[in-house]
Formats: structure tokens, sequence, C-alpha cells
């Protein structure tokens, strides 16, 4: 909502900021900085400040007396003008709509116009030209310029044309307005919080001279759409006017200035915050409106040339026959729109149903300066006043206002109590802050009666505050205009519980990773189908139900479909070491609950080598991964793919699915394929060489659920012994199998078992493993017989899943 | 006459060995210098044999000058045999040389990874939080209607609802699920889950059907604050954002309240802090005005505790809100947002070794 400091000076008696007349340099002029200031503490934000001189030094009002051709020119003529200061000026002019005897704006040489043009003294066809004639745009009055603007005919000649049109300098404050400050959108409404605010006076609009009465035949209207219609007929509107000043101010305020109905229309519309609605009441059937629910499927062309299509939700303006001819509340209809030959007129003055008009603009996708305010609150009140200062601005004769409808309720009072004005703001000088309250205090100011009473106050809220409905409603007005930066202080603390013991994990996890050398990523949580199907899912996704782009349309199932998109850039951008990790969610139609799509939380981390092995990559990760779990808790099941959609699918002889100690899947770790990293062709793969990428994605919960290792076990003081066992492993067996057989063949005194050595044959005979033990006691060195006997052991163990222990 | 000649003989000798000695360059060198030094036929040892045949009155003094003529030599092996030492040990090492730029001239893209700025800084804010009595929780992104906005007092058709443009869900009923447009459902999460008092913060993920620009991506974070408790005022709202504020941006940047509307929240305040940039002085970032906005706040409007059954007459609190983006952004100096959803390497290794 744009404002005028002009306009708001009309109604505030802005002096006390220093305000006087003395020009306005820019916007850190001391009174605009204070003006901003008290706006802003008020809550309606400024947002942007303008400062805009009148501009118009040099314009003076000046008489044609003489226009002629000019040889060899057909757009333009020479006129001789009068600027009363002696002999007749020549000035070269392309417009056409005017005559000897017109007065019109004469820029002398030397002049700069609002917009910026600079005008002086040149020859035009050989001819001199002294000045420049101006259309209404180009003296900033509005957008017009078709032509000339056309001065009155009793315009003193050599006046300067701000003072003849009363323009002034000015400063456009651009104000955003909540959706609680239905008041704010107007001149008015704005100036009445100000003057609160700053203990000034307000002046309250002249009373309403126009005489009002019920109409014999009273126009049809639904009063669960519209509790009040007041419309008043005018004629002889040709004749009607719009100050020059006011029509600079529509402009200036965002509205352009179209014609004298109109913007008189528009300009109360500003000002009080009333919409109305002019009709030609020549194109009126039947002379008459009604308004009522709009029928199924009942068509009607906008003012905007729109054919659009009402329902029963809608509220529609019928004329006498009963035919659409507007949109309730938010745009009239084309048929009855008053044009530059109207001459009798009927004015709109309505209040409608605030929900109704929020859902029907928000269907039709079609919002109005009329629509915004009626959906936020319209004072139902104020329809005699818009008529009455319409009639005024437009210099028409006073017409008889007619009241068809009026069924508007006041607001109830509420009962504020002073405990709880206390409570909720909390400031401990109680006297001050009650002082809000006082007679002519500022809540007065804005119209809030507040009766005094036992323990409270008993406040009834003017028409244009609909926003208050109940106590907190008040108390926020008491601590607005109290002043949030008044409110002292009060210290608290909360009980200080810390993080918990599985925030402080997650944050250890991160750590890890990190100094493992892995970046984290920016969870990429919508996703592409395609990118869901590379990661090897094919169905169970949740997808948006309008979404912006096909890239982001699907809530991903894995974590792999979004990494897979970060993988491909840095890839296509030759950064092929890709080391990342993220934790974020997964989402899946099964298996959620609350009305919910299941969500869960993993860890997913992707790795690359230069050795180009993906398992390589990823080994040690997993492996401390693992440590992070009670021992066992985490185990490596058969190689290959996982069934069901909440997985993705790896490499299916690279990869392995990870177990917890019940059997069930926790996660995925093992080797992307690499068609799942150059996708659909996002990666031209013959210019791009990447090597083979590892891949972990595991349930968070599990991973933070698990208690961690147990107690700390004192090392054995006596020299260890490492014992190195050669297998040969046929076709099958799983060195995690043979791994754990040895392990617990060993028994206690094993302290550590690993992989040292592998060979894997080119033929398809046996392959060669070998594990390391480290053997620790802490009842003494470990001697050969005990060590002979673990060798059996573990042979036996070996032999029972079909390995063979290589001796001696 | 004839001992004299000896021991002069016997002190030269001495004299070129002690010279020898002080030029050796390497072991072998030492190991002939010390075989001639132990020659049994060297005048020194001529003379020492010869001892008994020299005049008894004259023995004393030649026997002294022996034993300092001995002495000599041993010593001056002596030092040699280290000299050699120090110069083989010196050889080895310099045999050792290499240059340490060789090792620390490697790839940008080598070594430790990062954390994400976001979580860095989302880590940061709930340190401070936590510092204040502050529990942390979280709540799932994908949320019900019902929670993201019912039970925040955002009807539908309430102008609150455009201005969070969401992306609804093809789950369950029409628009009955969608991707939370603000932190603020977890309030109504805990507040349900949990009996007054409560002091916790909930950071985390939430989506805006917005098009992405410089300073905005379609999913980004925030950090909500929600205190519920007897007594909690608009004064207690004020002080714990102030002190959140110089807590993070230090004590230079105050921070002020001004009147807003948030459906969940009456009264409600707006809060901003002194411009970073400038100081407050006024520049473009903050637009002249010296103040940046940073987030929503309120007291607890009651129908949202009326929605998840907490009695207004006991219990009041207050709620604040804002972006971690911004933040971040802010922290790093970061132009544009949009390139974090790409997760361009060549940016995240920016992000490391950032406090």
């Amino acid at each position: 909502m744009k404002v005028t400091l002009q306009w708001l000076r009309e109604f505030v008696d802005l002096s006390t900021l220093g305000f006087d007349g003395d020009p306005i340099g820019s916007s850190r002029d001391e009174r605009v900085v204070a003006l901003v200031g008290a706006l802003n503490e008020l809550g309606m934000v400024v947002e942007g400040v303008e400062i805009v001189p009148a501009g118009l030094d040099g314009v003076v009002v000046a008489e044609v007396l003489e226009i002629s051709e000019i040889e060899g020119a057909d757009k333009i003529r020479l006129t001789r003008v009068d600027d009363g200061e002696g002999p007749l000026r020549p000035v070269v002019c392309g417009a056409w709509n005017f005559q000897v005897g017109d007065k019109v704006p004469l820029a002398k040489p030397g002049t700069t116009l609002p917009n910026g043009l600079n005008i002086g003294s040149r020859r035009l066809k050989g001819v001199a030209s002294e000045g420049m004639l101006c259309s209404p745009a180009e003296v900033g009055i509005s957008l017009e310029s078709g032509g000339l603007l056309i001065l009155d005919a009793s315009a003193p000649v050599g006046e300067s044309l701000a003072s003849h049109l009363g323009l002034e300098d000015d400063v456009v404050i651009d104000l955003a307005i909540e959706a609680n400050r239905p008041d704010a959108n107007s001149v008015m409404g704005v100036a009445r919080d100000l003057a609160a605010w700053l203990r000034v006076s307000f002046f309250e609009p002249e009373l309403v001279p126009v005489t009002v009465a019920e109409p014999a035949n009273p126009f049809k209207v639904d009063s669960a759409l519209c509790d009040r219609l007041v419309t008043a007929e005018f004629s002889g509107v040709e004749a009607a006017s719009f100050p020059a000043k006011l029509a600079r101010r529509l402009e200036l305020c965002g509205m352009r200035s179209i014609s004298p109905l109109v913007d008189a229309s528009n300009y109360v519309m500003l000002e009080i915050g009333q919409p109305s609605h002019p009709y030609d009441l020549d194109r009126l059937s039947g002379g008459a409106i009604a308004v009522r629910a709009a029928a199924p499927g009942e068509q009607i062309t906008t003012l905007d040339g729109i054919e659009r299509t009402l329902g029963p939700e809608d509220i529609c303006i019928a004329d006498g026959r009963g035919a659409p001819i507007g949109i309730a509340g938010i745009m009239g209809g084309r048929e009855t729109e008053i044009t530059g030959g109207t001459t009798r007129m009927l004015l709109e003055v309505a209040h409608f149903d605030r929900a109704r008009i929020a859902r029907t603009s928000k269907r039709l996708g079609l919002r109005s300066e009329a629509s915004a305010r009626f959906e936020r609150g319209v004072d139902p009140s104020i329809a005699e006043r818009a008529i009455f200062r319409f009639t005024q601005l437009t210099g028409l004769d006073v017409p008889t206002a007619l009241v068809h409808a009026s069924t508007y309720t006041l607001p109830e009072p509420i009962w504020v109590e002073t405990r709880k004005v206390m409570a909720t703001i909390g400031h401990d000088d109680l006297e001050a802050l009650l002082a809000v309250f006082d007679r002519s205090g500022p809540l007065e100011a804005i119209g809030l009666d507040c009766q005094p009473g036992e323990g409270g106050f008993v406040v009834t809220p003017p028409l244009y505050r609909p926003d208050i409905t109940g106590p907190h409603d008040v108390i926020e007005e008491v601590a607005r205009h109290f002043g949030y930066a008044r409110v002292a202080s009060k210290m608290l603390r909360g009980p200080g519980v810390g993080l918990t013991p599985v925030q402080r994990f997650e944050r250890q996890l991160r750590e890890l990773l990190v100094g493992m050398g892995f970046y984290e990523s920016w969870p990429a949580t919508l996703v592409a189908p395609g990118e869901q199907l590379d990661a090897g899912t094919s169905s169970g996704w949740v997808a948006l139900s309008d979404p912006i782009s096909a890239l982001e349309s699907t809530l991903r199932v894995t974590v792999l479909a979004g990494l897979l998109r970060a993988l491909r850039y840095n890839v296509a951008r030759r950064m092929p070491m890709v080391n990342l990790f993220e934790i974020g969610p997964v989402f899946s139609q099964d298996g959620g609950s609350g009305g919910l799509p299941r969500e869960t939380r993993r860890l997913a981390v992707l790795a690359a080598t230069d050795g180009d092995n993906g398992l390589e990559a990823i080994g040690s990760t997993l492996a401390s991964l693992r440590d992070f779990c009670r021992p066992g808790a985490l185990r490596v099941a058969e190689q290959g793919t996982i069934g069901g959609s909440w997985w993705p699918s790896l490499h299916p002889t690279r990869s392995c699915a990870l177990l917890d100690g019940n059997g069930s899947v926790v996660g995925v770790a093992g080797e992307l394929l690499r068609s799942q990293v150059a996708g659909g062709g996002q990666i031209p793969a013959e210019q791009v060489n990447f090597p083979r990428y590892g891949y972990l994605e595991i349930d968070l919960d599990f991973l933070s659920a698990g208690s961690g290792p147990g107690q700390i076990l004192p090392p054995s003081v006596y020299t260890s012994s490492d014992l190195d066992f050669s297998f040969a492993v046929p076709h099958g067996v799983s060195i995690m199998d043979l791994h754990a057989a040895v392990s617990s063949a060993l028994g206690p005194l094993c302290q550590d078992l690993f992989v040292f050595d592998r060979y894997t044959p080119e033929t398809d005979g046996d392959s060669y493993l070998g594990l390391r033990a480290r053997l620790e006691s802490p009842e003494g060195v470990i001697g050969e017989a005990i060590t002979r006997k673990l060798i059996e052991s573990v042979d036996a163990a070996a032999a029972g899943l079909g390995a063979r222990l290589r001796r001696g | 006459m004839e001992t004299g000649g000896g021991l002069n003989e016997a002190k030269r000798w001495v004299e070129e060995l002690v010279g020898r000695a002080a030029r050796v360059a390497s072991g072998a060198e030492l190991s002939k210098l010390r075989e001639a030094a132990g020659d049994r036929g060297s005048p020194l040892s001529s003379l020492y044999r010869s001892m008994k045949a020299i005049d008894p009155a004259l023995r004393p003094e030649v026997g002294r000058q022996l034993q300092e003529l001995r002495s000599q030599l041993d010593s001056a092996l002596e030092a040699a045999s280290a000299a050699v030492l120090a110069q083989e040990v010196e050889a080895t090492l310099e045999a050792e040389r290499d240059d340490v730029g060789g090792y620390l001239c490697r790839s940008r893209y080598e070594g430790i990874g990062s954390l994400h700025l976001i979580t860095m800084t989302r880590m940061e804010l709930e340190d401070i939080f936590v510092a204040l009595g502050y529990a942390v929780t979280e709540g799932p992104e994908v949320e019900s209607e019902w929670n993201n906005f019912e039970a925040l007092n955002i009807p539908k058709f309430h102008p609150a609802r455009a201005s969070q443009d969401s992306f609804f869900l093809d789950f369950g009923d029409e628009e009955s699920t969608l991707l939370r447009t603000h932190t603020s459902p977890v309030q109504i999460r805990l507040m349900q889950a949990q009996k007054p008092p409560i002091y916790a913060i909930a950071p985390g993920r939430v989506y805006r059907r917005d098009t992405p620009d410089a300073r905005h991506t379609p999913a980004f974070h925030q950090i909500e604050a929600l205190v519920v408790d007897e007594g909690i005022s608009f004064a207690n709202l004020k002080a714990t954002i102030e002190s959140f504020t110089s807590a993070y941006f230090g004590p230079s940047i105050k921070a002020r309240l001004r009147p807003a509307y948030f459906p969940f929240t009456e009264p409600s305040a707006e809060f901003e802090i002194t411009c970073t940039i400038c100081g407050g002085s006024g520049c473009r970032t903050c637009s002249g005005t010296g103040w940046i906005e940073l987030g929503g706040s309120g007291m607890v409007h009651p129908k949202v505790f009326e929605a998840v059954g907490i009695d207004p007459e006991v219990y009041s609190g207050f709620a604040f809100g804002f972006g971690i983006d911004r933040l971040a952004q802010m922290r790093a100096g970061l132009p544009d947002m949009r390139v974090l959803p790409e997760n361009d390497l060549r940016i995240l290794a920016q992000f490391r070794g950032r406090r």
C-alpha cells in the first residue's frame, strides 16, 4: 500500500515531526526518517521511500494564439503562444488535440521535466522552437500522453503550472500492511494509527451531508452474501471533473488516472478504504442491480475483456432482468462499464462476505484492489461517506443515497483482564502500560472504546477492525501502542537438558566421515522418477501433486536417487573423485503411520579411490561404522541384490545387504554399476573417465540405537603372538563366513583377525586367503601346546565350510 | 744426547700423526692411522722400550714427556674417530634429503572432507540454544495439513496459506499431506507429546513452491524456538531474542522487535538485527535502514494451545523462528544459494576449515 506524505497530512498533524512545508531533499531527511521510524514501530513496515518533487519549475500556463503549417512537415505544426512575458513565443508541437484560444502547459527552455527531459531552444525543419507544449504524462499527472493537457479557460496566463494545478512536492511511502490490519489499507487508517502513536490530532473528515433514504423498491440482496448495499444515481456525469493534483496522487500511489469518475471511485477507495463500482445507468437493464449467488456455469465478461465462468460459491451482481453484470467485490462487467459517453451513472457501494470474496478471487486468479480490501475487511458503515466523498471530488450534484440492505452486526464488547495484559506483556511498570487505555489515550484514538471495570476493561472495537475479536487481539494493540521497544526485557533460561545421546552420536558420525575425507552433501530429496529407477527402485515412491518440474516431482525412496544427481553433476565436470556423505530422509508410500507416508533417516556414503575398486573405497568406512555398533550387531549378508523397493540395487556381484543382529536388512553396501553412474547418457561416456564407486546406505535409527562398544578391557601384559593362516577357498564360500568361523574357533584369545593376503587364480580353481590372528592371554604367554590346539580347531572350522587350511 | 734425540724423534712422529688425525676424512683412513699409531716399531714404542737404558736421574722427566705424547696421540685419534662418525651420519642424512614441498603441494581436493555449511551453521545455533537451556527436537519433513496449517490457526483460504505456497503430495485425501512449509508443525508435535514446561528448538528442512533465486531455494532450512511454561511473557521473548542474537552475532549487534502478523502468535513481532555489513550506518544490504530482518516471533496464540489441549489459563508461551540458510550465506559470503543443491565438489571443498 502506497501513501503520500501530503495525503497523510490531510488527516494527521505531522508538525511534531517537523513537517512544515520546507522542501524535502532526500529520504535521509530527519523528518522522513522519523516518520518511517514511527510507521515501522507500528508494524506498517516501510518498504520504500521516494521523494517526488512537483518538478515543474519553468512550466507555465500559456495561451495558444496562432497555429500554422510548417513547409515540408506533416506531423508537426508551429504555434505562437502567450506566456505572459511579452512577445509571443514560437513553439513547434506534434499534438493535434488543441485549437487557438486553448490554455496549455508550456515548458520554457532550460526546464527539466519530471520524466528527466531537458527542454531547450532548437530549430525543427528550419523553424525556431522555444520550449515545449506538454501532455499530462509529461507534467507527471497521469500516464495520458495522447495529446496536450488542456487547462481551464480561466487559467491565468503566465502562472506556474504547479501552483495553478495545486501540485506539491511529495514523498511516496510504500507500506507492507499485515493481514490483520484491514484499516491500514487506506490513507485514513494509516493516518489514524500514526496520530494515536504520535499522540497528535487526527482530523476526522467532514461529516456526510448526503440525504440518506430507504428506497421504495429496494434492490434484491442476499443478506448472507452482502450485509450492506447503498447506491446513488448521478446524472450529467459528462460534466464530472477530477482535480489534477489528486490524479497525480493516484499515479504516485500506483493507480492509473483514467477518467474523472473512475479516478474519483479509486481515490475514495485509497483514502477511506471503501471500494465502489460505477455502472452506466443507460446500459443497465431495468436500472437496478441485485446481489445473489452465481448459478453454476454462469458466464460473464469482466472489465479486462476476459470471459469468466462462475459457480454457486461466487457472489454475482445481476441487473434488473437477473443477468450477471459483475463479480461482486472483485471486478465489474464490460457490458455496463461507464465510458466517455456515459451521462447517467449508478454508484454501487457495498459490503460483501470476506471469505467468499477471498475464495472466488483465489479460484479465478483475479485479485483487484477492491477484492484485496474486501477479503481483509472493509468498514460496513462508511458507504454514505464514500458517496459523499465521490460527489465532492467530481463536483457533481449531491444525490440521495439509497440504503437497500443494512444487516451487518456491531462488534461485540470484549472483556480484557488487567492481570492478563500484565502477564502477557510482562512489563512491570503497570501504570505506564495501562495508560494506553486512558481516555484520549492511543487505544481510544484508534477507535477502541475502553470502559474500565472491576480488574479490567470492557473494550469495544470499531467496525474497521474486524480482526479484533478476543482479549489477545486487544492485548496486541496495547503492546503495539505502548511500544515494543519500551517493553523491558526479562531474561529466561531453560532447564538445560543438553543434546540427547542420539544427537551427540549423529554429530560424532558426521565428524568421523569428514575426517575420512567425505564431504557432506545437500540432500536432494525431490528427484525425477528416472533417478529413482536408476537407483534400482521401481515403485513405492510418493509423488508431488503439483510439481514445479518433472526433475523434482517425487520424494526419493533411497538416498542414492538423490546422490546420483550429485555424482553425475561432478563427473560431467571432470571431478570424478566424488566422496560424499549425507544424513537425510527417505520416503515411501507404504509403511507410514499417522496418515503420513513412511519417512526414515539414513546415512549414505559415496566413495571413490584411485584404485578403481569401489569395494576397496567403501570397505574402511563400513569397518569404521561397525565400530559404532555393539560387536556383532552389524552383519553382512549373502552377496547380491536385495528384494523389495525400499533399498537401492547396486552391482549384483559386488554388493551385499547389511543385517542387524536379528537378521533384518538395515542397509546395503557395495559398488555402483557403471551404467547407474552414466545414467541415460547424462555423462558423455567417451569424454569422461570415472572410477568404480563404492556406496553404502544404512538406516540411521539402527546405527544410533546401538549403544556402541561395551566396557574397556585392559590388554594382556604378556607378549602376544601372531598366527597366520592360509586357506584354499573353493568358489562359493564367503570370506565373511570363513572369518566368522575362524574367529569363533580361536575363541577369546583372539584379539584381532583380518585378511592380510588374497589370491584369486585366473582359472576356476580355489582362491587363496590369508588370515592373520593376534592372540593374547591375560594368564601368560601363549605356548606351543595351545597354539597347536587352536590350529586344529581352525582346521576343523574351515573344513566345516568346505575350505582347506594349508599347513606345513 | 742419545736420549734427547729419541725424544725429539718421538715428538716429531706424534706431531705428524696428530696432524694426519686432524685431516682424516673416512673410516679407512682412520683405520690406517690407528694401525700406524699401534706400530711397535714407531719412535714412541722404541723410546718406551729403551726407558731402562736412560739415566735414572732423567727417567722421571722422560717418562712424563712420553706419557704426554701418548695422551696427545690418543685424544687426536678419539677426535678423529668422532669426526668420522659425524661425517658418516651427515652423509647418511644428506643421502635421505627430500623436499617437504613435494608432499605439501597436492590437489586441493585431497585430504579431509567437510561438514556442509548449513550443518555448521545449524550446529552453532543449536549450541547457543543448548547453552540457554533448550532441548533440540526434530520432526518429519512430510506433514499433515492439520499439523502444518490447521493447528497453527491457519484455516483454509487464510491469506497466510497463499504466502506459503505448498508442495502437496499424491497421498491420502487431496491436500491432506504436504512437505512442511515451516518448522512450526514440530511445535504442535512437541506440545502434543510433552506436558509443559517446554524449552525446545526445532531445526530442520522446509519446502516452498517458490521460484529459486539468489537467496531462495525451494528446499531450505529453518530453526524454531518454543517455550511453554507458567508466567512466560513478551518481555521474556524479547530478552531471549536479544541474548541469542548477541551470542551468535556478537555483542555489537542489537536486536529489535516490531509489530507483525502471524496467525499462530499474538502479539506477534518481526525481529531485526543491526546490519552486520555496515554496523547500522546504512548500506545496500540493509537498504539504507541499518537493520536486517531475521525472523518472526510472538506469544503462542490461544487457538494453538486449544488445538493441542494446553490450558492457556495456566500456561503461556512464545515461539520464534528464522532461516538458517540466510545466516549460512552471510557466514560464507556465498553469492547465490542455488549452487547448494548442485553439490559441486568445487564449492563443497571451500567449506573445509570453516568455523
